[in-house]
């Protein structure tokens, strides 16, 4: 231990005072060894150390300046010595930086691909980093956004995104107390606004509790907030506005706060509200997913609906968020929250709301996306990794080139660290040109990606290169220039240079001088390795939702949603009416050019659509399905299974004499079928439904509802015409689901125009189409996929042009050896084996290392795969067949260069 | 003749302890004198450091003296006052003396 300490002292002293000091040292550590004891000796020396290394610049600085003026020059240095301290520095540096660039220039051909590959590299870090920051890393703009809570409610639909709470929650967990929180508020999204009738400008209104802004700990811009009176009714005509909209809209005069303004909402109905207060730029709640718009805030006044607990008529809109008290933990309120949730649901039975989600708010904006963009960012780290130590490795085998330039300077008085210096800056010159061609890459790589980004994303407005993201990017650069530069200066300043020269030019002869090389191209190789599994997991993933079998055929098929109006009709024959008009409406679509099928639909949507209906059954034997079983449910004409492109498992589907009247039937998909009746053949048995009876006459194949990546359900299917009769009706709605021979979008202005004739003018919902709602579901996905590819490819290409350059290089240095073997009687095949066992041997190295890193931390891809699990072996066979494969290819080059050489000209050569 | 450096006030120090111990005066001892006599916590480099700008202002000389057993062999480097540091000194005892002239019973009393 006493020898580590003075040794380190020994490091951090200049050459020059190394012995004196320490033997300084050693004299005072017996001294006090001798009085005190070896314990406080050594207390003292480890204090020494601490002091040595605090004084050590100082130090260095003080013996440098000596070492420059002569040894001894003792008398009269002149006052105001300082300043020419500093000219002579600058003339150093000014000198280094031109031996620097002469370098550079000198060897060309390294320094261009050097720079490009490191352009490439820095480039899309920046552009990566400015997406990932601005969405996922960046604080949100509240007063410690970290102790702010967001409750929400899951969504019965999938069981995992989140939705708003509804009013009643938010007052019942106000009222009831969660002692976790300090206080809560809450801002429903309401209507969209205008501020002329004619406006083509409109933006939403929030309802807002009068202490949100205390709870997000916002000041106002100008103005004030809402007080408590405000949320008394008949008080409440005041709005805030939030900064973007008061600019653009007034101007950003002051003078418009406290003035009346005029809103109109989309019935036209006017309301005259006075502003009271203007946001900070950049502030809203909530912060939704998509472009941020500026919005309204005007008092939110509960209805005596949402103040009764027990309402049964909950709309789920209310984006609550909490501060927590001090010491007060997540899983705290969670507790809280849960308990005043079951409470309700006690005292008031019919109620079940889904289960309460409590996130930090943080998370809650950021939402999943936040595990992907982080894999992402954690890529283009990889790539940046491979791109260093290739930069590393070429710049190192061009200085071992320039041994010869190297060991001259040493002669002509060059120290050793100005050598090294000269290499350090040489990186830091081309890594800081690389940043400065990277950051103006960059505006144009942002704009396509910004361009690509999938929805369901907050905050994207402010994605973009601003001092934050250029900080990072410039510190980045300089910090890998150094690294990769610290190679060649690390050569520079420990070779013996002159001997290296008598050996004939280069470094590198026999094995241990490629050692370097080798340990460099294992790194790379690694890395690759490591973002290839990665790259690999991720587009296997996304070929494996985009090819999920959905159970129906997503291609060529829209929906456009109608209302027939029954007004005319005589309430004893609107059911004759609707039957009529249904057939009517399907014979003329069905008559238009290109449609293969049509069919109508009545309850809840198209799969992918996001529209769910689900109903209770009761089959005998089996009892009443609830929560969880109960059925996606549609009710359908008979050409709809055609039209989805399903496929039947069993029985039959529905027929033309399937109609009022005709004894009631249904098809359920093999989920039910399995849930309900076991391993038992459904077909012929009966189902309640409604207080019907219905016999089940077929199985279907089931069919993906939410998206390619949930489970499928059990679904049940009604034929139109025998669906339960309510009462009352004025109008016939439903959906016509059509399959097009082509691309259905070149259809869906045809039918729309038939389905206008047959509605007397009314006008029907723009189509939908599945294809496109498809798309958008695996938009993330989709996004991950092409950018992980892109990494992919450049550290593919990166990694070869590091094998092939290594290689080259070690065969060009190794020229007169090979030259010797050939003369000695190696055969060219021989010496091409060995040269490609040189290169495989630190491929299977690289690949070994890279893909056991990626096994360790392959966990951490869990949740972001489908299909796949993380060690699927395949995948891990897969890259190393990428890599050896490439690995190969770019070493066979060097091979057959080595294996062509002529021994009589090999020999000759320096 | 050049004008006398005004030395700092840890340079004062240094100065001080190398015309305390004469002849004996290197890294060690130097360094020892300060931590007893105006106790405080130094470093060796800081000794060295000072002792380096001392003598390139002209004030101390250095010479290099032989190898010495008790320190594993290594040789010390010994310092002495020149003209000029004797001074500098000197003038820096003067102003100090001349400043505290009368003052002492209330500078004692001083917290």
């Amino acid at each position: 231990m006493t020898r580590l300490l003075l040794t380190l002292i020994r490091l951090a002293t200049p050459r020059a005072d190394r012995e004196f000091v320490v033997g300084d040292t050693v004299e005072e550590l017996e001294r006090i060894e001798r009085t005190e004891g070896a314990a406080a000796a050594r207390r003292w020396l480890r204090g020494e150390l601490g002091r040595v290394l605090a004084a050590a610049p100082r130090h260095h600085l003080a013996t440098h300046a000596r070492i420059r003026r002569g040894r001894h020059h003792h008398r009269g240095a002149p006052m105001g010595s300082d300043k020419m301290r500093h000219q002579f520095d600058w003339a150093t540096l000014v000198n280094d930086l031109r031996n620097a660039w002469r370098g550079l220039r000198a060897g060309r051909g390294t320094t261009a691909l050097a720079f490009v590959i490191f352009t490439i590299a820095i480039a899309a870090g920046t552009v990566t980093f400015s997406v990932v920051d601005a969405v996922a890393l960046r604080p949100l703009p509240f007063a410690s956004p970290e102790s702010l809570v967001s409750v929400s409610r899951v969504s019965t639909g999938d069981g995992r995104t989140l939705m708003p709470a509804a009013p009643q929650d938010y007052l019942a967990w106000r009222d009831r107390g969660v002692a976790a929180f300090e206080t809560i508020a809450t801002s429903q999204v309401g209507e969209r606004l205008r501020l002329r009738a004619d406006d083509g400008e409109s933006f939403p209104l929030r309802r807002v509790t009068s202490n949100l802004f205390d709870v997000l700990g916002v000041h106002p811009f100008a103005g004030r907030f809402f007080s408590p009176e405000h949320e008394q009714p008949g008080h409440d005509g005041v709005v805030v506005l939030s900064y973007e909209l008061w600019m653009r809209r007034f101007g950003g005069d002051p003078d418009a706060i406290g003035q009346h303004v005029t809103f109109i909402d989309f019935r036209n109905q006017r309301t005259l509200r006075q502003i009271v207060g203007v946001l900070p730029p950049g502030v809203t709640y909530p912060i939704l997913a998509g472009p941020q718009e500026p919005a309204v805030y005007v008092p939110y006044i509960p209805s005596t609906e949402d103040r009764s607990y027990g309402s049964l008529s909950r709309s789920y809109t209310s984006w609550v968020v909490g501060r927590l008290r001090p010491g007060a933990t997540l899983d705290q309120a969670r507790t809280e929250v849960e308990h005043v949730s079951t409470a309700i649901a006690a005292e008031f039975p019919p109620v079940v709301p889904p289960p309460a989600a409590v996130t930090s708010l943080h998370d809650r904006v950021v939402g999943p996306a936040k595990s992907w963009l982080l894999l992402v960012l954690g890529g283009v780290g990889l790539v940046l990794l491979v791109a260093c130590v290739n930069v590393a490795g070429l710049l190192l085998a061009r200085a071992t080139v320039r041994v010869r330039e190297l060991a001259t300077r040493e002669a002509l008085g060059a120290s050793r660290a100005r050598l090294a210096r000269g290499f350090l800056l040489e990186g830091l010159i081309l890594s800081l040109a690389a940043s400065a061609a990277a950051i103006a890459m960059s505006f144009w790589g942002l704009a396509l990606v910004k361009a690509h980004l999938p929805e369901g994303l907050a905050r994207t407005a402010a994605i973009g290169v601003d001092a934050r993201v250029l900080l990072v990017s410039i510190g980045v650069s300089i910090l890998c220039g150094l690294t990769f530069a610290s190679a060649p200066a690390w050569l520079a300043s420990r070779s013996n240079l002159v001997a290296l020269t008598k050996r004939g030019g280069g470094v590198i002869s026999g094995r241990s001088g490629s050692r370097s090389f080798g340990a460099f191209l294992v790194a790379e190789l690694a890395f690759v390795s490591l973002l290839l599994v990665a790259t690999t997991l991720v587009v296997a993933s996304f070929v494996l939702v985009t090819t999920a079998d959905l159970g129906f055929d997503r291609r060529n098929v829209m929906s456009i949603y109608y209302t027939k109006s029954l007004q005319t009709v005589a309430e004893t024959s609107r059911s004759a009416a609707e039957t009529t008009f249904r057939a009517d409406l399907l014979d003329r679509v069905r008559a238009v050019p290109g449609v293969t099928h049509a069919a109508l639909m009545t309850s809840g949507s198209l799969p992918m659509l996001g529209g769910l209906s689900r109903y209770r059954i009761e089959v005998p034997g089996f009892g009443e399905t609830t929560g969880d079983d109960m059925l996606e449910t549609r009710m359908v004409t008979p050409g709809y299974f055609e039209a989805m492109g399903m496929q039947l498992v069993h029985g039959r589907t529905f027929e033309a004499s399937d109609r009022a009247g005709a004894p009631r039937v249904a098809l359920i998909n093999d989920v039910a079928a399995q849930r309900f009746f076991g391993g038992q053949d459904p077909v012929g048995r009966v189902a309640t439904f409604q207080n019907n009876s219905l016999t089940i006459v077929g199985v279907l194949r089931s069919v993906r509802f939410v998206g390619p990546e949930d489970d499928a359900r059990p679904e049940l299917y009604i034929p139109l015409g025998q669906e339960p009769a309510y009462s009352n009706r004025i109008n016939s709605n439903g959906n016509l689901v059509v399959r097009t021979a082509g691309p259905a979008p070149l259809l869906a202005p045809a039918i729309r125009e038939v389905i206008r004739t047959v509605l007397d003018g009314a006008e029907p919902s723009q189509a939908q189409f599945i294809d496109d709602a498809f798309r958008r579901l695996t938009a993330a996905r989709r996004f991950n996929a092409g950018l992980m590819s892109i990494f992919g490819f450049v550290a593919i290409a990166i990694g070869a042009a590091g094998i092939y350059g290594t290689m080259a290089f070690v065969v060009a240095q190794q020229v007169r050896a090979i030259g010797l073997r050939m003369a000695l009687g190696a055969s060219p095949g021989r010496v091409m084996r060995s040269v490609l066992r040189d290169a495989a041997w630190r491929v299977v190295a690289g690949l070994a290392i890279g893909l056991t890193c990626a096994w360790a931390i392959s966990s951490a891809f869990a949740s972001l795969v489908f299909g796949v699990t993380p060690t699927e072996p395949g995948i891990y066979m897969m890259v190393a067949g990428i890599v050896v494969l490439i690995g190969l290819a770019a070493a066979i080059v060097p091979a057959l260069r080595a294996a062509r050489l002529d021994p009589l000209v090999a020999l000759r050569t320096e | 003749m050049p004008s006398v450096p005004i030395p700092g006030e840890f340079e004062q120090l240094v100065l001080l302890a190398v015309l305390r111990l004469d002849r004996d005066a290197y890294g060690a001892t130097i360094r020892r004198e300060i931590e007893l006599r105006a106790e405080r916590e130094l470093s060796i480099s800081a000794v060295y450091t000072t002792l380096e700008r001392l003598e390139q202002k002209g004030l101390v000389r250095s010479w290099v003296g032989d190898p010495t057993p008790q320190r594993g062999g290594r040789r010390r480097k010994h310092f002495a006052l020149l003209p000029l540091g004797e001074r500098a000194l000197k003038l820096a005892h003067e102003a100090y003396t001349g400043m505290t002239a009368g003052l002492e019973q209330r500078l004692k009393a001083l917290r």
